[in-house]
């Protein structure tokens, strides 16, 4: 027999058309035909027929390959078993035997022992133990074979308890080993949580400690009647199949599914791409099913089996505890007896209870509780109470592995049928480290360590927020759901939020719960994306995501919810550094919309609603790209502040200036001798100063002002004068002022001269210093981007003059000012900046900007 | 060789490293830091307790580039990390001696 080749066709052919399990079935059968082959060559049958030299031998298949498991790529494991000296010739033709094994490119493990040294061995090793369990005898005495195989279970029966003790211990190690992680991006399909060691561990307890022949026989005991032992076989057919096909085309014996290979598997097993999910995807869902499934069918029998072997007593029950259950160890159970099928509310109740008081659902909850919510799902979620005490559960969730067991038996997906699309969906990204679904667990246990106050000493700012929230459970419910949307692929936020009110209303969730949860949901990547992508010192960045959230109640849990995904969404995602972009969009929105104005409920549709007047308008004389170019370039202040026909002739002025430095536009109010003027100029340094000057000087009294600075460097201004008092020669007069503001500005006017002569002429004034009733406010807080300068003055001719001088004086740079005058006073808001462009932070400045302008009261 | 280091405001990330990347340079490294300079940082109020940022986001980008290159990556980064508002940031040039790719041993240019 080519063994080689042999093998090579089974690898090479077509493995996915065959059952995992009878791949390694045929696979052993091939390593034992080569076997017998081997040993009829190299004379160990005819002897080991031969009673005087075969007497006391029994050559043996171990581990994998006893149990007819093995994969294209496992080792080979052999035991000689003998009593007595062993035979020279029997040794050499065992060496002959290894190095044929070896040409064949095969791993083989041996060991050649006397039953005394085996148990030795087994004492001391656990692996060795659990290799003879699973021993096969290709040649030599069977009855040998059997005494020994005899003693071995024997001596284990006699201290049960530790067998299974040594076994929780090596499960304990191999967790270890894997970090307590709940997922793995690249699954271990033998060693990992789930992999196939889970199920071999059921199948020794089951040999040893209730002396199955064949795992199946294990149901017969009333404990494990509800072991779903056909979906465990497929299971685990599943993985071998995987297994096998991984030994069959990687180089390596490779027992861990790498990212590489499962592009290449899934198109083996001929998973389809989808629109909304890759092939892949898919594949890996499958694995994780199958993964979780096995995993958790262990943990459950381990239990089952922990408690007939050395039974524990009840825990002391608190007060008013329900009494259909007791605890065993944390755990809670069934009081002997009672069963579901009777009553299936039970469930529910069963995890109420453990989420009120703590506790773990132990020995009965997974397979039984798991097997009656598939069968009768639609009666439980209709059962009257059903809902209630589910939401229960996710409006209020203490303990995280409860809710993980609530998905794992599929309660979750009972009542949320939309959350199935998101089971076990791997997400491939540069951050996501876990299935959705468990991501979206996560989020919630995130929340509730920010509830009980768990990052209190990184990030006190967490648990103030949380304790303002009026619906703290509604955050639960939306951390709950804000993914589902990703079994849809692109945009899943959108699609998420279309899912979340029908989901609700049959949840029997009222209205606002569902407009709360469904903004939530749409917009639970809003605050994280402008904080990373947008200039946060932009007052316009900040009032955009203002307008879109309106209330601070929802920022408030938008914020929270933030912190929660992205704290889920894995090590490199939990660096402090995002969180402090983070925690400054929070606390600026939050102060516009406490601040009212920029962010009121209207804002929008006022807005709205005059752009597109001004492109109505303009959209005959302008390109569309201009216009909007501008609208980009203005504030929101400026969009809600002015009327439309200003905006119109604002916008043209900027789109036909060319190469002036600014040009205007003038108006009669009709009725009254004023004039607005409203101007469209290249921003500079001490521009206000100088276009109030000028004005002055020319006897133009300014009646009002508007100051807006654009971000490309111009300035939208509207001023309110009186009018030049001879109407006759107001052209020339207009002229005049226009050739003066065009000196003003290349500095070749002596504002300072004109206004001390004009003082000196006037005869009509208080002659009164600044200083004296001037009320001045500096305001460092109401805004996060300016510094806000409120003057309050007693009206004379210059006055607006001498303030805007002040302020330039300074160093300070004028973004917006709106100032109004009447016969007694003058009333100016000045949004300033300093020469780098930030608010004013020095406290002294502050202080000398108040000196400088009026003694603050 | 040069290295050049810039330190930008977050956001720009993104654009800088598209102008960059279209001059042919093949790697670089970003990586999350906290700083301050004339930018100082701020401090919030929120229901009465205080929140003071001292250090502020930033993100360092590195890249080694041929010595020739180094002047296009420079305006790049100045071009496309410009705001106009304090903050936006640093371009530090430095020396390199030396550059060897780990796999194949290859050194200097054949290494960036």
């Amino acid at each position: 027999m080519n063994f080689l080749s042999e093998r090579d066709a089974l690898a090479c052919g077509n493995l996915a058309k065959l059952s995992g399990a009878a791949i390694s079935r045929r696979y052993t059968g091939m390593v034992d035909r080569f076997v017998g082959e081997l040993l009829v060559l190299l004379r160990l049958r005819e002897w080991l027929k031969n009673t005087n030299t075969g007497g006391r031998i029994a050559f043996l298949a171990m581990g994998s390959y006893g149990a007819r498991e093995l994969c294209l790529a496992s080792d080979i494991d052999l035991m000689i078993l003998h009593e007595g000296v062993l035979p020279t010739k029997i040794e050499r033709a065992l060496l002959g035997l290894l190095y044929h094994l070896w040409d064949a490119k095969l791993e083989v493990g041996y060991t050649i022992v006397t039953p005394e040294e085996a148990q030795r061995l087994m004492a001391e090793d656990f692996g060795t133990l659990t290799s003879i369990l699973n021993s096969r005898m290709l040649l030599g005495s069977r009855a040998f074979h059997m005494t020994f195989k005899e003693r071995v279970l024997s001596t284990l029966a006699n201290d049960l308890g530790g067998m299974l003790g040594k076994i929780l211990v090596e499960k304990a190690k191999r967790e270890e080993r894997f970090g307590g992680e709940e997922y793995f991006i690249e699954p271990d399909l033998k060693e990992g949580p789930g992999g196939l060691r889970d199920f071999h561990y059921m199948r020794w307890i089951s040999k040893v400690c209730f002396g199955c022949q064949r795992f199946s026989d294990v149901k017969r005991l009333n404990a494990f009647t509800h072991l779903e032992i056909n979906k465990l076989a497929y299971s685990r057919g599943f993985l071998l199949k995987v297994r096998n096909l991984l030994h069959a085309s990687s180089s390596t014996k490779e027992d861990r599914l790498l990212v590489s290979h499962q592009e290449r598997l899934s198109k083996e097993l001929e998973y389809p791409d989808g629109p909304s999910i890759s092939a892949p995807s898919r594949f890996m869902k499958d694995v994780y099913l199958h993964m979780n499934r096995i995993r958790y069918i262990t943990e459950e029998f381990l239990t089952k089996a922990k408690d007939l072997v050395s039974p524990s007593l009840p825990d002391p029950l608190p007060p008013e505890f329900p009494k259909e259950f007791d605890i065993v160890k944390g755990n809670l159970v069934m009081k002997g007896g009672i069963s579901f099928s009777d009553d299936l509310m039970l469930i529910l109740k069963a995890f109420k209870t453990a989420n009120k008081y703590g506790l773990f659902l132990g020995s009965g909850f997974i397979w039984e509780a798991r097997k009656k919510i598939t069968k009768d799902r639609c009666r439980l979620v209709m059962l009257p109470g059903a809902k209630e005490m589910f939401l229960d559960l996710i409006l209020d969730p203490r303990n995280p592995r409860i809710l993980r067991l609530a998905l794992e038996i599929g309660l979750i997906n009972a009542f949320v049928p939309e959350f199935r699309k998101i089971r076990n969906l791997a997400q491939f990204g540069y951050y996501h480290v876990e299935t959705v679904d468990l991501h979206s667990l996560r989020a919630m246990q995130v929340l509730h360590r920010i509830r009980t106050g768990k990052y209190d000493g990184e990030w006190p700012l967490l648990r103030r927020v949380w304790e303002e929230l009026r619906h703290p459970e509604w955050l639960f419910l939306a951390a709950l759901l804000h993914d589902i949307g990703k079994a849809y692929g692109k945009d899943h936020c959108a699609r998420g939020a279309r899912k979340i009110p029908s989901l609700l209303e049959r949840l029997g969730l009222g209205e606002e719960a569902a407009r709360t949860i469904t903004f939530l949901v749409r917009h639970h990547i809003l605050l994280a994306r402008v904080s990373q992508r947008r200039d946060l010192g932009d007052e316009k960045t900040v009032v955009s995501v203002a307008q879109t959230v309106r209330d601070p109640e929802l920022l408030r849990m938008l914020f929270l919810l933030t912190v929660a995904d992205s704290k889920a969404t894995g090590p490199m995602a939990r660096s402090g550094w995002k969180a402090l972009l983070l925690e400054e969009i929070f606390l600026k929105v939050n102060k516009i919309l406490e601040g009212g104005k920029l962010a009121a409920p209207d804002t929008r549709k006022v807005v709205a609603q005059k752009r597109r007047e001004v492109r109505e308008t303009l959209k005959g004389e302008f390109k569309a790209n201009d216009l909007e170019g501008f609208f980009g370039q203005v504030s929101t202040r400026y969009l809600l502040e002015v009327p439309v026909h200003d905006i119109i002739h604002h916008f043209r002025l900027a789109l036909t200036m060319g190469d002036k430095p600014y040009d205007w536009v003038l108006k009669k109010v009709p009725g009254v001798p004023v004039t607005r003027i409203i101007e469209c100029i290249y921003d500079r340094p001490g521009l206000f100063a100088k276009m109030v000057g000028v004005f002055t000087v020319n006897n133009l009294r300014v009646l009002s002002s508007s100051l807006f600075t654009l971000k490309n460097g111009l300035a939208f201004n509207i001023y309110e004068v009186t009018s030049p008092v001879d109407s006759l020669m107001e052209e020339d007069r207009w002229d005049r002022v226009r050739k003066e503001v065009m000196l003003a500005l290349e500095d070749r006017l002596s504002l300072e001269e004109l206004m001390a002569q004009r003082r000196k002429g006037l005869l009509r004034t208080r002659v009164l210093p600044l200083r004296h009733e001037t009320k001045v406010k500096v305001d460092n807080q109401a805004s996060d981007f300016f510094t806000i300068v409120e003057v309050i003055a007693l009206y004379r001719p210059g006055v607006l003059y001498e303030v805007a001088k002040i302020i330039h004086s300074m160093g300070l740079d004028i973004r917006f000012a709106k100032v109004n005058t009447d016969d007694e006073k003058m009333m100016g808001s000045f949004y300033v900046r300093d020469k780098e462009g930030q608010k004013i932070c020095e406290r002294e400045r502050l202080a000398r900007l108040e000196q400088e302008l009026g003694t603050a009261p | 060789m040069k290295k050049v280091e810039a330190i930008i405001k977050p956001f720009k990330l993104e654009d800088v490293k598209d102008a960059v990347l279209k001059l042919g340079v093949s790697g670089m490294s970003v990586t999350e830091i906290k700083g301050f300079g004339r930018q100082k940082g701020h401090k919030e109020i929120y229901r009465g307790a205080e929140y003071v940022v001292d250090f502020l986001p930033k993100v360092k980008l590195e890249v080694i580039v041929p010595a020739e290159l180094a002047g296009r990556v420079v305006e790049a980064i100045k071009e496309n990390a410009y705001t106009g508002q304090i903050g936006d940031g640093k371009i530090f040039i430095l020396p390199v001696e030396k550059a060897i790719r780990i796999r194949t041993g290859e050194e200097d240019r054949d290494a960036i």
